[in-house]
C-alpha cells in the first residue's frame, strides 16, 4: 500500500517509516501537517497515519480536509496518539479517522490496524466497481427505455391529425420513460375513422409492452380486417368498425392470465363522418366527454368490463348522433385521478370543468389548454400516472 | 539500579539493527538538546502554553527508546504547561534534563559495547 506519514518528531517518524517499507509498503514520511496536505493533493495515498500535534496543520485539520476532498478512492486513516490522550482520540475519530494508534507504536499493533485497514480498502474498492457496473448497467438501461419510449412514441398519430376533415388533437405523457397509455386515429375507408385510447393496467416496461402489442394488433386488424377477426366477423362487419366486435375479439385474445395479470381499459369508437354518427365501446374505460356547443360537458353513457379480464366478458355497442360543432374528448384516469398538493382528486367535475373553460379554443389549443390547467392544479406535485387525452372536433 | 532504558525491548523495537539504533540515537542528539532549550526559556518566562509543545515532542522521542524515567520526567512538565501549574517547574525541568542526559549517556555505553 501507498503509506503517507506525518509526524514531526523525528524518531518516531523513522520508526514508522522503517517498519513500513520493511512489511512491503511504499512510503512517504514528512514532518508536518502541511507537507503532509500538499503531498497528499499530488499522489493518491491508500493509508495516512498522521500525528494529532503537529505544527502548521494540525492532525484533525488534515483528516478533515482529506475526508472533505474527492479523492479517488477511500483513504484510510490512522491517528497516532499519546496513550492518555483520550480526548484528541475521540476528536480524531469524530473528524473521521478511521482508527487510532498509541505512541510509542508497538509493531503488531501497527500490522493488525493496517491490516484492517488494507481490507476496508479492498471492500470499498470492490465496492466502487460495483457501483462502476451498476452505472453502466444503468446506463446501458436507461438507453434502451429510451429507444424503447421512441419507438412507442413512433405509433402515435401525427401531432396534428386532420382526418377525413375531423380535426383531432392529442396529448400523450407516460409518468416513466414508458407508458401504459396509448391512442391512435385512423380512417378505415373514405367515410369512417377509428379511434381508441387504452390504458393497461400497471405502469413501466411490461405494461408499455403490451400497449404497443395491442397498438400494432389494432393497426394490423385496420389494415387487415375483417380477416385478423376470423370468419365469423360477418361479410358486412369489418372488424375495426364494430367496436364492441373489436373489444370482444381483443378480450379474447389478451386474457390477463396470459400477460402477467395485466388486463386494460378501453375506449375505442368509430365515427361516420357524413351523418355524424359515433359507435363507441367503453371496456371499463371513462366515458369520454361530449362538448356540446352552448351546453355544459357531459360524459357519454355506456359502460363495460375491462378487456383480459373475464374470458366471458361481453361487450356492448353504443351509439350517438354528433351535431356540427360538437367535440369529444376520450381520456385516462390519469387526469381525473390526478391528485394536488392537498391530496384532493380532479374528479371527472373538475376535468370537465377544464373543458368547458377551454371550449372557446381551436381543439388543439383546447387539449393544450386543458392539460396546461391540469399540471397548475397538480402543482408543485407532479402527474403519478400516465396522462393521455384525445379530442376531436365535428367539423359545421 | 534499574535500567534507564529497557534494552530487551529497544532491541526488539529496532529489528536487532545496531546500526538503525545508532540512527535514532543520532536523532536524539541532535534533537534533544534544542527541545530543552525551549522547555527551558518557557520555564523561564512562566509560559505555560510554550512549554507544552517541545514537552510533548520530548516525550514522544523518548518513548520511543523505552525510556520510562525519562519520558515520565517529559509528561510531568508537558503536565505542568497544560494545567499551568508553573510552581515546581524548575525542579521538573531539572529533573528531565537530568533523565534525558543518563538516557543519552547509557544509550551511547549500550552502543560502544554492542559494537565492540
Amino acid at each position: 500500500m501507498k503509506i503517507l506519514v506525518a509526524e514531526d518528531e523525528r524518531v518516531t517518524r523513522r520508526l514508522l517509516e522503517r517498519q513500513l517499507e520493511h512489511w512491503g509498503h511504499d512510503v512517504l514520511a514528512v514532518e508536518d501537517g502541511a507537507q503532509a496536505w500538499n503531498q497528499f493533493q499530488q499522489e493518491p495515498f491508500d493509508v495516512v497515519v498522521t500525528d494529532w500535534d503537529m505544527p502548521h496543520v494540525d492532525g484533525r485539520e488534515l483528516i478533515q480536509r482529506i475526508r472533505a476532498c474527492d479523492s479517488a478512492g477511500y483513504v484510510y486513516l490512522i491517528m497516532l496518539t499519546g496513550r492518555s490522550e483520550t480526548t484528541d482520540l475521540v476528536a480524531g475519530m469524530e473528524a473521521g479517522a478511521d482508527d487510532f494508534l498509541a505512541k510509542p507504536f508497538d509493531r503488531n499493533e501497527l500490522r493488525v490496524r493496517l491490516r484492517a485497514g488494507e481490507r476496508i480498502i479492498q471492500l470499498e474498492r470492490n465496492l466502487a466497481a460495483r457501483n462502476q457496473e451498476l452505472l453502466k448497467a444503468n446506463e446501458r438501461m436507461k438507453g434502451d427505455l429510451e429507444a424503447a419510449a421512441e419507438m412507442q412514441r413512433a405509433l402515435l398519430p401525427e401531432s396534428l391529425s386532420d382526418v377525413l376533415g375531423v380535426h383531432f388533437a392529442w396529448h400523450y405523457e407516460p409518468c416513466d420513460e414508458l407508458g401504459g397509455d396509448i391512442l391512435n386515429v385512423f380512417a378505415l375507408d373514405d367515410q369512417r375513422v377509428a379511434m381508441y385510447l387504452l390504458d393497461v393496467s400497471g405502469h413501466g416496461v411490461p405494461a408499455a409492452l403490451l400497449s404497443v402489442t395491442l397498438s400494432r394488433v389494432l393497426a394490423a386488424r385496420h389494415a387487415a380486417s375483417p380477416a385478423c377477426l376470423g370468419p365469423d366477423a360477418g361479410p358486412h362487419v369489418s372488424g375495426a368498425q364494430a367496436p364492441a366486435l373489436v373489444a370482444g375479439r381483443l378480450n379474447q385474445q389478451f386474457p390477463m392470465t396470459s400477460n402477467n395479470g395485466r388486463y386494460f381499459t378501453m375506449a375505442y369508437a368509430v365515427l361516420e363522418t357524413d351523418s355524424g354518427c359515433l359507435r363507441y365501446v367503453l371496456a371499463g374505460h371513462p366515458a369520454p366527454i361530449l362538448m356540446r356547443q352552448g351546453l355544459c360537458p357531459q360524459p357519454l353513457t355506456g359502460g363495460g368490463l375491462p378487456v383480459g379480464m373475464f374470458d366471458d366478458a361481453e361487450y356492448e355497442e353504443h351509439r350517438i348522433q354528433l351535431r356540427p360543432g360538437d367535440r369529444l374528448y376520450f381520456y385516462s384516469d390519469g387526469i381525473t385521478e390526478a391528485r394536488n398538493e392537498q391530496d384532493a382528486m380532479l374528479d371527472t367535475e373538475g376535468f370537465m370543468k377544464f373543458i368547458e373553460e377551454s371550449c372557446e379554443h381551436s381543439i388543439q389549443e383546447s387539449v393544450a389548454n386543458v392539460i396546461r390547467r391540469l399540471r397548475r392544479w397538480c402543482e408543485p406535485v407532479s402527474l403519478a400516472d400516465d396522462v393521455s387525452l384525445l379530442a376531436f372536433e365535428l367539423p359545421g | 539500579m534499574s535500567e534507564v532504558f529497557d534494552q530487551q525491548a529497544l532491541m526488539e523495537r529496532v529489528d536487532g539493527d545496531l546500526e538503525f539504533l545508532e540512527e535514532t540515537v543520532e536523532m536524539l542528539d541532535e534533537d534533544c538538546p534544542d527541545l530543552l532549550r525551549q522547555i527551558q526559556e518557557a520555564a523561564a518566562r512562566v509560559d505555560a502554553e510554550g512549554l507544552v509543545g517541545p514537552a510533548h515532542t520530548l516525550k514522544g522521542m523518548l518513548a520511543n527508546f523505552c525510556a520510562t524515567a525519562a519520558e515520565t520526567a517529559a509528561r510531568d512538565v508537558e503536565m505542568m504547561g497544560r494545567e499551568n501549574r508553573m510552581v515546581d517547574v524548575e525542579a521538573a525541568v531539572t529533573a528531565l534534563e537530568n533523565e534525558t542526559r543518563g538516557l543519552r549517556d547509557a544509550l551511547h555505553e549500550f552502543l560502544e559495547a554492542a559494537q565492540r
